[in-house]
């Protein structure tokens, strides 16, 4: 398939998706309800907000635009991430971003009197942090830097991930820690208007960035003696992508808690797709990313009546498609 | 010297003579058979709801060490303020240090009944050291645990007033509501203590409490532990009436402010509650939790409750229960919850530009 052809297949099914999801859930909507809306609207002052309105504008709307902003940006990082370190294994979480988001979040939920908009704001600041101390830590260090940067990364994960569990150790087992243990499962219930306010534009901003210098990724995949051999100062467009990618991944976890597998599998299936070249692969990626994450949405609040956390089902659906690809593509020399 | 050491060997003799033959069997919730002796009076709770069902049945002189969390609970520093000094053995969710447990050389040690808590008691058991498990979850559970508490403890007719006062406060409320006519009803939808989003399914005490109180819970059709579930689904069920626990009052007051429920017959006619009380949560299985149901019953029904006194009665229930009143412990109800106005601008905070809404 071409790409072109690429493209609009999964634009196609990612548009559908998402009229699929506006439709589907536990309340039942039609058609003839929105054009009815539609119609009420063009005359002013005769639209009444109903319950079915609110669900569609005010639920659904926006927690289908967070899951295709959030799968595209976690997608796309995770491609990023895997050019610049060239490694298949890597994912956006490996310089520890997604782990400062969990140790914020946790700190937000525990301390008294804080509101969810504090626990989505230390939730951030703690995910850039954790990065920029990995960065800094490589920095310190300043030999073989993609290695150290790997290996600084491990030890910021592993720091926060012993905050979060001296936290969990410390909170009420009647409240806070269920609400911890919920949180950091992830889930898109949360997103109102006001997180796709605030993760639009970052992520928008992060995916345009990325598509515009795709190409650089192609260099900068090569090493750094080639790249700099090519005119390109691979550890000034490092630490642009790293922190690029690493913004919208701290947004979007700090909106939805971490949902994992998305950053790993997504850039492996789009190569399978349209071949490892990031000029074509960045917007496949994108695109997979969102309509993953939307299905995986979809299948999480309508299985059941209860809620299902989605980073269980991207990890159920992820972890075998991930084994298939390993199988389909071991004579190719793609891993 | 001799007479000295026959003296000292006889009365340790008569000590273990009277502790075997005290000795009793009883059965825990886990269906144990646990050889205890006749009369405890070192006891180690390890779990909140443990150590209130201790302190319901007036055992707290006889604590020798508890959980973590109780040390700094209200309740339980009202009751008994000693307690605050007493050792910790750890808790339910981090763990139990049983070299803790076993240095204070407890008679009894009351453990919860999941798996890791059988475990543990056996491994007490083993070492020489009473233990039962106990699964105080819903109204009969809870009375089965203080008849179980009481007669281990020696005071098996304390679990029969706690048990009576229980009793004539359901049945008070029962009186009142058993006649309702079931569509006059009110759907109820509980918001759990790990978020607004997340609720108690049939089976569960919260739900059989909205029951026992004239109400239908909203998620009666699910089944299981805490269920999340979706803000779709809470508009699709379109409670009459919210009640918070305590412990998520504070996420609540971002969601009841939020644009998309503002249409739910709670939200309009401002039917929202938070469980009492600033003591211990009404809503958590203890015998506390009958006081839960009258409350409920009259927040939703106030008209059928115009003759009970709230707060008579729940001074009374404390009395029997602890031997002072609700007020004298610094009891408050603590359960209404500020909502934001509707004013315009806040009303549509959370919409999108050119959504087409009022």
């Amino acid at each position: 398939m071409s790409y072109q052809k690429t493209l609009w297949a999964l634009g196609s099914i990612l548009i559908m998706l998402f009229f699929l999801s506006l439709f589907t859930g536990q309340m039942h909507l039609t058609f003839a309800d929105v054009a009815a809306w539609g119609r009420d609207w063009l005359e002013p002052g005769r639209l009444e907000p109903s319950p079915k309105s609110l669900v569609f504008f005010d639920v659904r709307l926006p927690r289908s635009l967070a899951a295709v902003l959030g799968g595209a940006g976690l997608a796309v990082s995770g491609a990023a991430y895997q050019g610049l370190f060239r490694n298949p294994l890597v994912s956006p979480d490996i310089l520890g971003v997604s782990a400062g988001c969990a140790f914020g979040a946790a700190l937000g939920l525990i301390l008294p009197g804080s509101s969810f908009g504090i626990v989505r704001a230390l939730s951030f600041a703690f995910g850039v942090s954790a990065v920029a101390l990995a960065a800094g830590i490589a920095r310190a260090v300043a030999v073989r830097q993609v290695l150290v940067l790997i290996l600084a990364g491990l030890v910021v994960t592993s720091m926060f991930n012993a905050l979060l569990m001296v936290l969990k150790y410390t909170a009420d087992p009647y409240s806070q820690l269920p609400a911890i243990v919920f949180w950091v499962m992830g889930s898109m219930h949360r997103c109102s208007w006001a997180d796709v306010r605030l993760i639009a534009p970052v992520i928008l901003a992060g995916l345009a960035l990325i598509f515009l210098l795709r190409f650089k990724l192609n260099i900068l995949s090569l090493g750094d003696v080639q790249a700099t051999s090519l005119g390109l100062n691979p550890r000034r467009y490092r630490i642009f992508f790293i922190g690029i990618s690493s913004l919208m991944v701290a947004v979007t976890v700090s909106a939805c808690g971490q949902i994992g597998w998305i950053g790993l599998v997504i850039p492996h299936m789009a190569r399978t797709l349209s071949g490892p070249d990031h000029r074509v692969m960045i917007p496949v990626t994108a695109l997979m990313g969102g309509a993953f994450l939307l299905a995986a949405d979809l299948a999480a609040r309508s299985l059941t009546s209860a809620e299902l956390p989605v980073s269980i089902l991207t990890a159920m659906a992820g972890g075998p498609l991930f084994a298939f690809l390993l199988y389909r593509n071991r004579a190719r020399g793609w891993i | 010297m001799k007479k000295v050491f026959l003296i000292i060997a006889c009365c340790l003799l008569l000590i273990t003579a009277s502790r075997i033959r005290a000795e009793m069997n009883i059965s825990d919730a886990a269906g144990r058979e646990v050889k205890i002796p006749g009369n405890v009076s070192r006891l180690v709770t390890t779990f909140k709801p443990a150590t209130l069902m201790v302190l319901c049945l007036k055992g707290a002189d006889a604590i020798v060490g508890l959980d973590n969390s109780s040390r700094h609970d209200p309740l339980a520093l009202a009751v008994a303020p000693e307690l605050a000094d007493l050792p910790g053995v750890g808790s339910k969710s981090s763990g139990i240090n049983i070299e803790a447990v076993l240095s204070l050389d407890p008679d009894l040690v009351i453990l919860h009944y999941q798996k890791t808590g059988v475990r543990l008691a056996d491994r007490l058991r083993d070492s020489g050291c009473p233990a039962v498990v106990i699964a105080p979850e819903t109204f009969d559970s809870i009375e089965q645990t203080l008849i179980l508490l009481a007669s281990a403890m020696g005071k098996p007719r304390r679990a029969d007033a706690v048990i009576q006062a229980m009793d004539r406060v359901l049945e008070r409320v029962g009186n009142r509501v058993q006649n309702l006519d079931p569509a006059a009803r009110k759907t109820v939808y509980y918001a759990g203590p790990s978020g607004f989003l997340s609720t108690s399914p049939s089976g569960m005490l919260q739900d059989r409490m909205i029951h026992l109180a004239g109400g239908v819970n909203a998620a009666h059709e699910l089944q299981g532990y805490f269920k999340q579930i979706s803000p779709e689904q809470l508009m699709a069920w379109a409670p009459d009436s919210i009640v918070i626990s305590p412990m998520s009052r504070l996420p609540a007051k971002t969601f009841i402010n939020r644009k998309q429920f503002s249409l739910l017959p709670a939200v309009r006619e401002n039917d929202i509650h938070v469980f009492p009380s600033n003591l211990a949560p009404w809503d958590f299985p203890s015998p506390l939790s009958a006081l839960g149901v009258m409350w409920l019953g009259l927040r939703l029904y106030p008209r059928k409750f115009e003759d009970i006194c709230l707060v008579r009665e729940v001074n009374e229930f404390h009395e029997t229960l602890f031997g002072q009143s609700f007020r004298k412990m610094g009891g408050h109800l603590d359960d209404k919850i500020k909502r934001k106005d509707p004013e315009p601008h806040t009303r549509n905070q959370d919409a999108p530009e050119g959504n087409p809404g009022p």
